[in-house]
């Protein structure tokens, strides 16, 4: 999905306008893409005058349908999210269980010393 | 006249092979062309490979070399020599045996122009030798007249030639397009009858070192580190490794430019493995002297396959 794209997608669905959550998903899966929904939300908040925006105060039945793309997205963002610091939390810490062995092998009964300032 | 030259440049093979007995498939024998620089380095320039062995076959060749260093290799067939050599050389190897992990070979060779004229006794060998891969004989060298200018009129930093022969893995690294992988567990049985453990994966090339290091097991300032390398060695329904481990410990926060003594130990172990057999070695103790890690127990599972 191009920059452009995403952009349209994310910003059909600040303004309520109709949008493929297909696309929004992809939109909100790109790094880029959330910065951006977290960019427009600000804007948004900035520029809205607040007669505008007691003017857009709907009723409770229609602010219900218009917050459910809202949490949607919020579910989206915090999953990816949620999924991204765990897969570090994995990668910088490779303990994970070991499988059982099929076979035990009895190591060498000692250690070998390596003489200081040679190379083993 | 035409200078045809094999130009195999070889990378130095200086990996280390494992103890398993070795085969006519895994090593080779190469006699390296090789200039020595003014500033004490040496390079490789052309190399004569005997490729895979054939016990009894011989692999001959012919280098010369002209000039500021110029060296070439001449195969049966080809045309003759550097046109104006100073020096050249025959070689002439045939393998003897295989056995454990070193080839027994006959190198024949004789220095055959001198930059010092006719009429003078040539050095030349006819010996037989016995190399592990990754190991390497010096047989001649002839000084670069200090006078000797490059092509293009500058000064000479080349001050002798010389050829030198060594066993190396077989096929070169550059040839070889199988895959081996390598996974392993650091394993640590603890006293209540559980265990912890930490794990990682490695690839890399049949019969070449592939380095692994585990992450540094903590106990108060102090760090344990397990590292070392595996050799896989692909057979006929199994795979055969040597398994290198190292261990070292000391204060978890170091300066490496200063920490250069720590205490260090190491093991080897050969192992067969079979597809999909996860094999546990088991590491001695530590002992005393590693202080708190010296009664723990550690071991390490492994699981190798050949991807292709």
């Amino acid at each position: 999905m191009s920059e452009r794209d995403s952009h349209d997608v994310i910003s059909a669905f600040l303004d309520d306008e109709p949008f493929d959550p297909r696309e929004l998903s992809d939109a909100l899966s790109d790094p880029a893409g959330r910065a951006l929904l977290i960019d427009l939300i600000a804007l948004r908040h900035i520029v809205q005058p607040i007669d505008v925006m007691r003017e857009s105060a709907h009723p409770a039945g229609v602010w219900r349908r218009s917050i459910r793309p809202l949490m949607a997205a919020a579910a989206i963002v915090f999953a990816l999210a949620g999924g991204y610091l765990l897969g570090q939390r994995r990668t910088a810490s490779s303990e994970i269980a070991a499988p059982a062995p099929t076979r035990v092998v009895q190591g060498p009964p000692a250690w070998q010393s390596v003489p200081e300032g040679s190379r083993q | 006249m035409r200078i045809v030259r094999v130009c195999l440049v070889v990378l130095q093979i200086a990996m280390a092979a494992g103890a398993w007995a070795q085969t006519t498939d895994d090593v080779t024998i190469t006699v390296k062309g090789v200039t020595l620089l003014t500033n004490g380095g040496e390079e490789t320039s052309v190399s004569l490979y005997a490729g895979q062995i054939a016990l009894g076959a011989k692999t001959t060749g012919t280098f010369s070399s002209k000039g500021c260093g110029l060296i070439g290799v001449r195969v049966p067939g080809g045309p003759p020599p550097h046109e104006g050599a100073t020096v050249a050389w025959s070689v002439e190897i045939v393998p003897v045996r295989v056995v454990e992990d070193a080839i027994t070979f006959r190198l024949r060779w004789a220095r055959t122009i001198d930059p010092r004229g006719k009429g003078i006794a040539l050095p030349s060998e006819d010996i037989e030798l016995t190399m592990k891969p990754g190991e390497s004989r010096p047989m001649d060298s002839v000084p670069v007249p200090p006078d000797v200018e490059t092509s293009d009129g500058r000064p000479c930093k080349v001050s002798a030639t010389s050829l030198r022969v060594s066993a190396d893995i077989y096929p070169l690294e550059e040839w070889d397009r199988r895959l081996m992988a390598a996974d392993l567990w650091l394993v640590e049985r603890l006293q209540g009858g559980g265990e912890r453990s930490q794990a990682l994966s490695i690839r890399g090339l049949p019969n070449r070192s592939m380095p692994f290091y585990f992450d540094s097991i903590k106990d108060g300032k102090m760090s344990l580190e397990i590292l070392g390398h595996v050799v896989a060695h692909p057979e006929q329904g199994a795979i055969d490794i040597v398994l290198k481990t190292r261990s070292r410990w000391g204060e978890s926060s170091f300066d490496w430019r200063t920490t250069h003594s720590v205490p260090s130990r190491w093991i080897e172990s050969s192992l067969r493995l079979k597809p999909d057999e996860i094999v546990e070695l088991r590491l001695p103790p530590l002992g005393d002297s590693a202080g708190s890690f010296g009664t723990r127990s550690f071991s390490i599972r492994l699981r190798a396959r050949q991807l292709r």
